[in-house]
């Protein structure tokens, strides 16, 4: 009976409650709408698209409890797509492509780190001018075109599976993995959360804010790289205009995990809960034929709807103010 | 003139307040007085309309009331100087003084010779001298703490709440508030005044209610007890001495500091010996709070030289100093000793993987236990180690802060007003340790505003005046009339 109890508290206790709810909701409604979406082929399909924006909100996730925010994960994504793009037209080895579209996405991070740590400029503003000037070189590099990739490399990332489960999925579970282990059991991910919480706080706690915000940057430049390589690898192609949505359609996952947009707080599960939620959503939308504007609509809906359940939740639980 | 009947107000895990009544007659002082986490806020924040009780009911000139928010209670003529202070840190200190006005229709233009004057007259009406032009957040606590006394003094309000006014005030300061009180006493004002400092209690109130545990335990005139009878119906118990004695004799030279100077400070000599208590007092605005955050690291540019057991230092970060054995507890346990979303045990924690001795791979079984450690030795009144700090009492948010500080196993550990907001039992508990730290060899530096304190647990105190050191005096030297003589002059 007490373990029940304590059991009802636990999950009592999970930030990202309100959209488990709100997913399940989701789920249902879809099941009953149309005959083709619960099954599993259809869920490894939405997990399969769902991978590249998991991936990439779970280093969003990170820096938004660190209390920053990036704008410039899309444009990142699609500078390093067309350079792998040039470079295997180019007739260079696909493993030489990808360690330069890390590198690259790595330098991006470093760009912004060192802007937002050291020179104190304001992530948002830090990241958005990177937004666009990423894009731009995207563009200057191709000429504004696309470029067809074939590769079996690139087909065995995007497009196999392991055990009946994409590759690309596989990747995603992994690096949450990983970042949850280095989120709750290391100190550098514990010292993201000071930071988040208070700069000041950390700086007097003896945390190396600068430091530990360049780190962290680096190491969201470096999943954006990996992210990127999913993405090229699923399209089959190099695309300057591509993942206009991506940073967003990530952020959007983090805040409906629960994530604080002022930081201190977030869950790496609950943002790729998100992501999965988000993929659902337009997979169901396009399974019933509801046209692209108004699928537009209906996300940002849901978005506001858990967002304020979280809200409701949190007011609960507190004082008036 | 404003009463309450059978308050009770429960948060998740603590019933904060259990059937309270009181009630404040008009022109009277009324003290309320309780351990931390006793329910004096709370009940303060109840009477301000900002949390609504579960039952109770409470009663304004005679009248059922129902407040929906602080600005309900704020028209009524109810005005509170909340115990954690809330301020824009980036505006001037006039127009955090002036901001409710902002919400009045006539004032849909901002005119600043208005705004400054008012501020001003704010100010003067308790003998306050800060330019209004400056960003609140370059005011210390003590300044804010006077800021925020100004405004609810400048509101013309019938009932004045005062929650812990003067626990970042000195003695100068705390004066010219007493006087302002007993000027507004006088013209029909009432007053609630919560306090740890008993002497406040003797000094102005007319009555005095106590509380334990959310429950009203006693309630006296004044004139009809002694300081003792307060303390005993506090804490339910005798404390038979405040300031013990310190028993261990301070050993050799620990830390050494030569011609160390900053932007606002220049010239400073003096050495802290093993063991050693060294107090540090100065007027507001001396220099003497930049002194604790100098040694931690603070200012990247300094003059002069630090040694510790014969080391150079370079005190470039905070990061350098934990490392070397130096720790810091800042004044400010709001703004800069918790991150107040996380909970106690995360705010415990803060400092351990800084050290550089621990491991880099946190074992939340070991986090669970230091905490745990912690919340029994210093009495940490919480739910759990899980609670998140906001929500603790503020005595106990201050305790948190200690804890996080000494668990670092520190050499020598610098402390800002470590007592403020504590109460007289959890005090006593406090000084009982740092006695014992001092026993086994560590040094501490205490910055404080309470003169008591800094009397009795020094070994040695450096005065500031100016930025400049003023006197060092030795334990016989040691008196209030001498330490003051040396923080309001320079040729002492
Ligand atoms: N917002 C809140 N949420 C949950 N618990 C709270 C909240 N505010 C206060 N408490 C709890 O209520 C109890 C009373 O707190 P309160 O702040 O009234 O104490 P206090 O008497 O003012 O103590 P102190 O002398 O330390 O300021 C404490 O146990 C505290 O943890
Ligand atoms: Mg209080």
């Amino acid at each position: 009976m007490s373990n029940l109890k304590q059991g009802i508290q636990k999950v009592k206790k999970i930030d990202y409650l309100p959209l488990i709810f709100a997913y399940a909701v989701i789920i249902i409604f879809f099941s009953v709408c149309s005959p083709y979406f619960l099954s599993f082929t259809n869920f490894m399909s939405i997990i399969l698209y769902a991978s590249i924006v998991g991936i990439l909100s779970l280093t969003t996730c990170l820096v938004l409890a660190a209390g920053q925010i990036d704008f410039s994960a899309g444009s990142v994504i699609a500078l390093g797509s067309c350079v792998m793009g040039i470079m295997m037209r180019g007739g260079s080895s696909v493993w030489a492509a990808m360690a330069v579209c890390m590198l690259i996405s790595a330098l991006t991070g470093v760009y912004n780190g060192i802007m937002i740590a050291y020179v104190g400029m304001n992530p948002f503003i830090a990241t958005l001018a990177g937004m666009q000037m990423f894009r731009g070189i995207a563009y200057l590099l191709t000429d504004a075109r696309s470029i067809t990739i074939t590769n079996n490399v690139f087909k065995f990332i995007g497009r196999a599976r392991t055990m009946g489960v994409p590759n690309a999925a596989w990747i995603m579970l992994l690096l949450l993995l990983l970042f949850g282990i280095v989120a709750k059991y290391t100190a550098f991910g514990r010292r993201i959360f000071v930071i988040g919480g208070s700069q000041k706080v950390a700086y007097l706690s003896g945390i190396n804010v600068k430091r530990d915000t360049l780190l962290l940057f680096v190491i969201h430049g470096v999943v954006t790289g990996v992210a990127t390589v999913i993405f090229t690898a699923q399209l089959g192609a190099a695309l300057p205009a591509a993942a206009q949505n991506t940073n967003f359609t990530a952020i959007s996952a983090c805040v409906l995990g629960g994530v604080s947009l002022t930081g201190g707080k977030g869950s790496l599960m609950g943002s790729v809960i998100g992501a999965l939620l988000l993929e659902t959503l337009s997979n169901g939308m396009n399974m019933l034929g509801v046209a692209s504007f108004w699928q537009d609509v209906i996300t940002g809906f849901v978005l506001i709807f858990a967002v304020t359940l979280d809200i409701i939740k949190n007011r609960r639980k507190g004082s008036s103010y | 003139m404003l009463k309450v009947e059978h308050i009770t107000k429960i948060f998740p895990g603590v019933k904060a307040l259990d059937d309270v009544s009181l009630e404040v007659r008009k022109g009277e002082v009324l003290a309320l007085l309780g351990e931390n986490g006793a329910g004096k806020s709370t009940l303060i924040k109840v009477l301000s309309g900002i949390h609504s009780p579960e039952e109770g009911e409470i009663y304004y000139k005679g009248e059922p009331i129902k407040f929906h928010g602080p600005v309900d209670a704020k028209e009524a003529g109810i005005s509170v100087v909340h115990q954690e202070l809330a301020f824009l840190p980036l505006l001037s200190v006039a127009e955090n003084l002036y901001i409710r006005h902002y919400t009045e229709k006539r004032h849909r233009l901002v005119n600043w010779s208005e705004v400054n004057a008012a501020a001003k007259e704010a100010m003067d009406m308790i003998h306050l001298h800060i330019p209004p032009e400056r960003p609140v957040g370059k005011c210390s606590v003590a300044e804010c703490q006077q800021i925020e006394i100004a405004r609810a003094v400048y509101e013309n309000a019938q009932v004045l709440i005062l929650d812990e006014p003067t626990s970042a005030l000195n003695d100068k300061e705390t004066e010219e508030l007493m006087k302002c009180i007993e000027g507004l006493r006088e013209k029909g004002v009432s007053i609630i005044l919560i306090t740890h400092k008993i002497e406040e209690i003797m000094r102005i109130a007319d009555r005095v209610v106590v509380l334990r545990d959310g429950h009203t335990v006693g309630e006296c005139q004044v004139g009809a007890v002694t300081k003792d009878d307060l303390i005993s119906m506090m804490v339910g118990r005798k404390i038979t001495d405040m300031y013990p004695k310190k028993t261990n004799r301070p050993g050799g030279t620990l830390l050494s500091v030569e011609g160390f100077g900053t932007d606002l400070l220049s010239d400073l000599h003096f050495t802290v010996k093993k063991g050693e208590i060294l107090g540090v007092y100065g007027l507001m605005g001396a220099g003497h709070l930049e002194l604790g955050q100098a040694l931690f690291g603070c200012y990247s540019k300094y003059t002069g030289e630090v040694r510790l057991g014969g080391e150079l230092l370079r005190l470039k970060s905070p990061e350098i100093c934990i490392r070397k054995g130096i720790v810091f507890l800042p004044s400010d346990r709001k703004q800069e000793g918790l991150v107040l979303m996380h909970s106690v045990k995360s705010n415990i924690m803060n400092l351990y993987y800084q050290t550089g001795k621990n491991s880099r791979i946190v074992n939340h079984k070991r986090e669970e236990s230091i905490s745990r450690k912690w919340m029994e030795q210093l009495r940490i009144k919480t739910p759990s180690g899980e609670t998140i700090a906001e929500s603790l009492s503020g005595g106990n948010q201050q305790k948190v802060v200690l804890a996080k500080c000494l668990e670092t196993d520190p050499k020598i550990i610098i402390l800002n007003d470590p007592t403020r907001g504590i109460d007289v039992g959890a005090k006593a508990e406090i000084y009982h340790f740092l006695n014992a730290l001092t026993e086994k060899g560590v040094s501490v530096i205490m910055i404080t505003s309470e003169m008591p304190e800094l009397l009795a647990m020094s070994d040695r105190v450096l005065v500031i005046h100016e930025g400049k050191q003023s006197a060092l005096l030795e334990k016989e030297e040691m008196t209030q009339t001498n330490i003051v003589a040396a923080a309001i002059s320079n040729d002492f």
